[in-house]
């Protein structure tokens, strides 16, 4: 099959490529603007917490942002009937638990 | 001794010429010997050969030897051993694996001591030969120090396994990785070779050791793809995949290229997050259910098997089944479109850095 016949099967993932990128580059913007620029302290105590809470901070970024590229890919890899059927078995055990939960109020009643 | 060019031509054509010539008779050998594995996506059913990493390991190690020999910069010298030494015992791992099939859990637990031999560096030279300070693309250089040690491990496993999981098709691997090294090349020239002040920039007779990696990798992968290219006449294994993926690691690491090849290797990451997100963990291949089956006409498409791992494969059939060498080319399609992503990664941390 020609390259131009299968580039529009991949758009979903190109697209999912680019967004991937595109959070890290965000990410990263905001690092630099906000946690970078956080300005040293001349105690060496303080400055030590300060240097640790930007790490911290940093990692817990990169950590969202591996978080979400997990849970769009989880997202973008089922088809659309996969994520009705996982919805749909979602509303059934939690009217399942409803109803569970009903007996037991009954049960405690009589 | 030899000038930077004469090197960088040693590393790409010595590594290639050896698995060229060693692959032919190590086919020959192996289905001898009876071991072959079926090629399922055929057919015809055909007897491959298995366990070709064992020639790129032999021919990576020669290559790495012969080109520490013409070197004469002990540091590169250095750089260069520690680099063989790693990617050979990710090589061995995977041959262990390729025997005796080893625990998914155990597998990139043992692939954490790859990155040993980097770490134990620091006893042999004057420095660590890995940089605590990874550069971020509009940040610049940052002070990750004791978190970098603690994340090293990881830099070598995960692209390790991520490669692994991708080596589902015949060149899969090796076309997806030699785009993925292209753009770490060019990404690494725009990094190190440019700058705005032209004081500072790097000399071209400069010999670079991530260069020599590179072309040493692309070299190896290019003789693999001659045989393993659709209709395969070897099959790779896990001693290529996991040799091929820690190489990867190990560039990142020994280059300061980390965030490069994250985004590089973009696809890949994905196709493992897709797996580990539907199994609910990590699992042996070989005791998943089939997340695709061969059609009447002998396409690929999907099981729809709710047990299947959800795979990168998957997502590229989910229109409708698709030939094993379109799929190829899908997966080729990603990797330039990541390794564009990766080359403007280059671009943003090298406005950042002095």
């Amino acid at each position: 099959m020609r390259l131009h016949k299968l580039t529009p099967r991949l758009y979903r993932v190109l697209g999912l490529e680019l967004f991937v990128f595109g959070t890290f580059i965000g990410i990263c913007a905001i690092i630099d603007a906000l946690i970078v620029g956080i300005p040293a302290n001349p105690n060496p105590t303080i400055d030590f917490i300060i240097d640790i809470s930007k790490v911290l901070l940093s990692v817990i970024l990169i950590a969202i942002w591996l978080y979400v590229w997990y849970y769009f890919t989880k997202r973008f890899m089922l088809s659309k009937e996969d994520i009705q059927k996982a919805k749909r078995i979602k509303r059934e055990k939690k009217q399942a638990k409803m109803l569970e939960k009903k007996e037991m109020k009954n049960n405690i009643k009589t | 001794m030899a000038s930077s060019l004469v090197v960088y031509i040693i590393a790409f054509t010595v590594p290639l010429l050896l698995s060229g010539i060693g692959f032919p008779f190590f086919i020959k050998f192996m289905l001898n010997k009876g071991i072959f594995g079926i090629d399922i996506h055929k057919k015809e059913q055909p007897k491959i050969a298995e366990m070709g990493g064992i020639v790129l390991i032999i021919s990576l190690i020669i290559s790495s030897v012969i080109t520490i020999l013409v070197v004469d910069d002990s540091d590169v010298q250095l750089m260069i051993g520690v680099f063989c030494i790693t990617i050979t015992i990710a090589g061995i791992i995977g041959i262990i694996d390729d025997f005796v099939t080893l625990n998914a859990i155990l597998k990139p637990v043992l692939l954490l001591l790859a990155s040993a031999p980097i770490i134990a560096s620091t006893w042999f030279s004057t420095g660590p030969l890995y940089n605590s300070h990874p550069q971020f693309p509009l940040i610049g250089e940052t002070q990750l120090t004791i978190v970098y040690l603690i994340l090293l491990p990881f830099v070598i496993t995960v692209p390790a396994n991520a490669v692994n999981m991708i080596d589902v098709f015949n060149g899969s691997m090796a076309i997806t990785t030699i785009i993925v090294l292209i753009a770490t090349f060019i990404a690494n020239l725009i990094i190190s070779y440019t700058s705005p002040d032209s004081t500072s920039n790097r000399d071209f007779t400069t010999l670079d050791p991530t260069n020599i990696f590179v072309l040493m990798i692309i070299g190896v992968l290019i003789a693999f793809l001659i045989f393993n290219r659709y209709p395969a006449r070897v099959f790779g294994g896990d001693s290529s995949s996991l040799t091929i993926g820690a190489s990867l690691g190990a560039i990142a690491v020994l280059g300061r290229l980390e965030i490069v090849i994250i985004i590089a290797i973009i696809p890949f990451i994905m196709n493992a997050f897709g797996i580990i997100s539907s199994v609910k963990g990590l699992l042996e291949r070989r005791k998943m259910a089939r997340p695709t089956k061969m059609t009447k006409d002998w396409k690929i498409e999907s099981t729809n098997d709710p047990k299947a791992p959800i795979t990168l494969v998957g997502l590229v059939i989910q229109k409708g089944p698709l030939h094993e060498k379109d799929i190829v080319k899908s997966f080729g399609i990603l990797t330039i479109f990541s390794g564009i992503l990766a080359i403007i990664t280059a671009i943003l941390i090298r406005v950042v850095i002095p």
